[in-house]
């Protein structure tokens, strides 16, 4: 089983990720990260929001009512640079610990 | 289509959120739910179908009024990073510091008092005298202290020099505070024309500095030095993890 503290590090990692972008909407954020993983990842209303405001809380995020080119009004996230700053050693963390995880995987097959 | 305004806000209506709050998340999830339909509806469901799409995903998780509140209130508690690797290494050791030395002074442990002669040469005509104020048992204690502020920066993840700073923090104060109090005297002296306070001043300010700055910097230097050659804590750890 993974811990919670595993799936929600790799959550922050995706949110951080896509949103080293232009700003987006909570569902342009659940569905671009569900399309760049090939649906390995999927956020839902209930794992995408209160995630959101909690990186928002710690000032990761910043979020700011905009229309979309409908013209519906939508809040919009975008990094700050507190945001940038944790993107870059969270990445290389996560590279690592893959990285371990495929030796070891690769080790128990050989 | 459903008023997702008010589905969303039947959600968190049994939350403590504020009226302003709870009336931005409504909206926000509204939107999303919004977004769902037309998403759904656009790859091919009927607008029954992708309803019962958005409301079984509004549903989906029971606690998620009291979740979105958590995360909202979330802040107060919240430490940013600088305040983990520097401000409470840092003020930590302060304290220890200044708490040291008054107990020390409490059980009647004295300052050896010891005059710094700067001898005359070509360039300084006189000799000059710098009196300093030094604290052995206090200097003792200072490399555990730095050496513990800068462990406890390095445990929470900060670079080298942070680690440096927060084991320094003690002396940069002390610095900081001696600079406040020659400006001030400074300007006081100036206020009541006083030609000679300057000189005066100077001197003392020179001893107070080698006494209460650059002594205990050097004692501290001992305790930080074995930090600043390694690497932080996570990085060691994913180093040995790979």
């Amino acid at each position: 089983m993974i811990s919670a503290n595993i799936k929600r590090g790799s959550a922050e990692l995706a949110i951080l990720s896509v949103l080293a972008g232009p700003p987006l909407h909570g569902y342009e954020i659940a569905r671009r990260i569900e399309r760049q993983t090939n649906g390995t990842l999927r956020f839902t209303l209930a794992s995408l929001y209160p995630l959101l405001y909690r990186m928002e809380s710690r000032g990761w995020l910043r979020a700011a009512w905009g229309e979309t080119p409908a013209g519906r009004a939508r809040r919009y996230y975008r990094l700050t640079a507190a945001g940038r700053k944790k993107l870059a050693p969270l990445r290389k963390e996560w590279k690592e610990l893959f990285r371990a995880l495929a030796r070891l995987a690769e080790a128990h097959h050989a | 289509m459903p008023d997702w305004r008010r589905e969303t806000a039947r959600i968190l209506a049994s939350t403590k959120l504020s009226a302003a709050d709870r009336d931005d998340v409504s909206r926000e999830l509204a939107g999303y739910l919004d977004d769902l339909c037309t998403d759904a509806r656009s790859r091919g469901l009927d607008e029954s179908a992708a309803t019962e799409r958005a409301f079984a995903e509004l549903h989906h998780d029971a606690r998620l009024g009291s979740k979105l509140y958590r995360a909202r209130k979330e802040n107060p508690m919240h430490l940013n990073d600088r305040t983990k690797h520097f401000w409470l290494p840092g003020m930590t050791t302060l304290l220890a510091s200044v708490g040291c030395l008054a107990i020390l002074q409490l059980t009647g442990v004295q300052a050896e008092f010891r005059p710094l002669w700067v001898h005359g040469g070509a360039t300084i005509p006189n000799s000059i005298y710098v009196p300093l104020a030094i604290y052995w048992p206090w200097l003792c204690l200072l490399p555990f202290l730095g050496a513990g502020s800068a462990y406890w920066s390095r445990r929470a993840g900060g670079s080298k020099a942070v680690q440096a700073a927060a084991g320094f923090f003690a002396a940069l104060v002390f610095f900081a505070i001696l600079l406040t109090v020659l400006l001030f005297s400074f300007i006081i002296g100036g206020l009541v024309g006083n030609i000679h306070v300057a000189d005066t001043l100077s001197l003392e300010f020179a001893g107070a500095v080698a006494s209460w700055v650059v002594i205990p910097a050097l004692a501290t230097l001992f305790g930080v030095l074995p930090f600043l050659g390694r690497a932080s804590a996570p990085d060691r750890d994913m180093g040995a993890a790979a």
